[in-house]
């Protein structure tokens, strides 16, 4: 999804990443600010865990504040950011695999009306019932994407959802582009068994919203 | 040979990654190829279902503070290396008495510290020799006193009598003088008064004219500072303005081209919402 918020605007922010580049802490703050969200859900896609999406979006901009001025090149400051997303998400998934512990979140997610979640989501507001739908068909989506294998999940957000080029994927994950296209290719397919297996389609979803 | 577009391609075609002639051929060919065709279009529907997964909304944290602490090296610390230099120091000293053998004392209320070993004394100097006794030091200061004591009274007497000679020379000279003095007429002191009056008059005169020009001159250097001032501190002034308002206008630019970018960003949000109502 190329056109989500702010994109237009990370889009034309050279002159913003040049001033953060030189060490202007209000420029820093302003990249901050236009690239927050897209961390955060890159990292909530990958995880499907909010505490975990913070973490990683933190520990990015952290890592983005102390190494911004050792950025050659201003072009490639969206794989880049997206290479440190990567990294801290791969390094949390092995601390998890290793903890071996299941996030209450994990086993209920979801934003039912009686769930934390749903108390606290912003979406409530307007058109609740369709709101609720909505949210709980982006959840047992983002579930399916949760199945998918770690090389093919990454690729697939970065491509779907946050609309990287496959030169860019390919810069971010440090292989061949072509190897970042057999990844996409792979990760659709085997989206195509989830979602058949669990019988989602264009047209049960017309039916449920 | 019949061409078959590899996954990479297919996905590139997808995307609209493919040049022109490479998204003409795979065209063709999922036209030839319905059963490609419609596995083609069953992933891209898959990618349509995709699209309902939405963005969360997350607010950024205001302000990013800069927790780095500087780690510095233990040996890098001035502590350590003003310890350091000081046990080298010591190090240094132990090595060097250490290869150059040295004695320290204290006898007779003296301290001696010698490098080398002990000096050979010579303890076959006799005290004739090598020193004076207290009797042989007092006549020499006597014989001293007695000596600068006479100096003394020849120099009182040879100054007493220049004096006298300079006072008998020079008082029949005085004498005549003031004899000459008293001698004088009353038209004579008039006109050495007359004489006086006019040259001190004429010295005033010049002194205020040389004193005028003066002034003018000063006064005139003083106008062209003060103008010259008046100009510099005007071309601070504006050089000063001229900063300020070029750092308005760039920070009006910059804030126009921010409000724009998160315009365009929001408009392009709402616009994404509303086909995704739709």
């Amino acid at each position: 999804m190329a056109g989500t918020l702010l994109d237009i605007a990370m889009m034309h922010s050279d002159a913003l990443i040049a001033r953060a580049r030189e060490g202007d802490k209000s420029a820093q703050g302003k990249l901050v600010q236009l690239w927050y969200k897209r961390i955060y859900n890159f990292g909530y896609k990958y995880f499907f865990d909010h505490d975990l999406a913070m973490e990683v979006a933190q520990r990015t901009f952290i890592s983005m504040h102390n190494n911004i001025a050792n950025l050659q090149d201003l072009s490639r400051f969206r794989p880049w950011m997206y290479t440190i997303a990567v990294n801290y998400c791969r390094e949390e998934l092995r601390k998890r695999k290793n903890r071996r512990a299941v996030s209450i979140d994990t086993l209920a997610p979801g934003e039912r009306e009686d769930s934390y979640k749903w108390e606290k989501s912003n979406a409530r507001h307007e058109n609740p019932e369709r709101q609720l739908r909505h949210s709980e068909l982006s959840d047992l989506l983002q579930a399916c994407l949760l199945e998918l294998s770690e090389e093919q999940r990454e690729v697939v957000i970065m491509k779907e959802y946050e609309g990287l080029k496959f030169r860019e994927i390919a810069e971010a994950l440090s292989i061949s582009e072509n190897t970042v296209k057999s990844r996409m290719y792979y990760g659709l397919e085997g989206l195509k068994k989830i979602l058949e297996r669990k019988n989602i389609s264009k047209e049960t979803i017309g039916y449920e919203i | 040979m019949k061409y078959r577009p590899d996954e990479s391609t297919l996905i590139s075609f997808m995307y609209g990654e493919l040049d022109d002639a490479e998204h003409a051929k795979v065209e063709a060919y999922l036209s030839e190829n319905p059963e490609e065709l419609n596995k083609f279009r069953q992933m891209d529907a898959v990618r349509s279902i995709l699209s309902n997964i939405t963005d969360k909304e997350v607010i950024a944290p205001p302000l990013m503070q800069d927790d780095r602490s500087p780690v510095v090296p233990i040996w890098r610390t001035s502590y350590f290396r003003a310890s350091i230099s000081i046990a080298a120091s010591f190090i240094l000293i132990l090595v060097a008495g250490k290869l150059l053998g040295p004695d320290i004392s204290y006898a007779n209320n003296e301290l001696r510290i010698s490098f080398g070993g002990k000096p050979a004394v010579q303890e076959n100097i006799s005290p004739a020799q090598g020193q004076l006794t207290s009797l042989q030091v007092r006549e020499m200061i006597d014989a001293s006193e007695k000596r600068v004591d006479e100096q003394l009274l020849s120099t009182q007497a040879r100054l007493d009598k220049t004096l006298r000679q300079a006072i008998a020379s020079s008082s029949p000279a005085t004498d005549s003088l003031a004899r000459e003095m008293a001698r004088a007429s009353e038209p004579q002191l008039k006109a050495f008064v007359t004489s006086l009056k006019e040259e001190n008059l004429q010295m005033m005169r010049q002194y205020i004219e040389l004193s005028t020009a003066d002034q003018r001159v000063y006064m005139e250097n003083l106008l062209v500072d003060f103008s010259k001032w008046q100009q510099e501190q005007r071309n601070q002034d504006l050089q000063l303005l001229f900063t300020r308002v070029n750092s308005i206008e760039n920070n009006t630019n910059q804030l126009k081209e921010e409000t724009e970018q998160i315009l365009a960003s929001i408009i392009s949000s709402s616009e994404v919402r509303e086909k995704q109502g739709n």
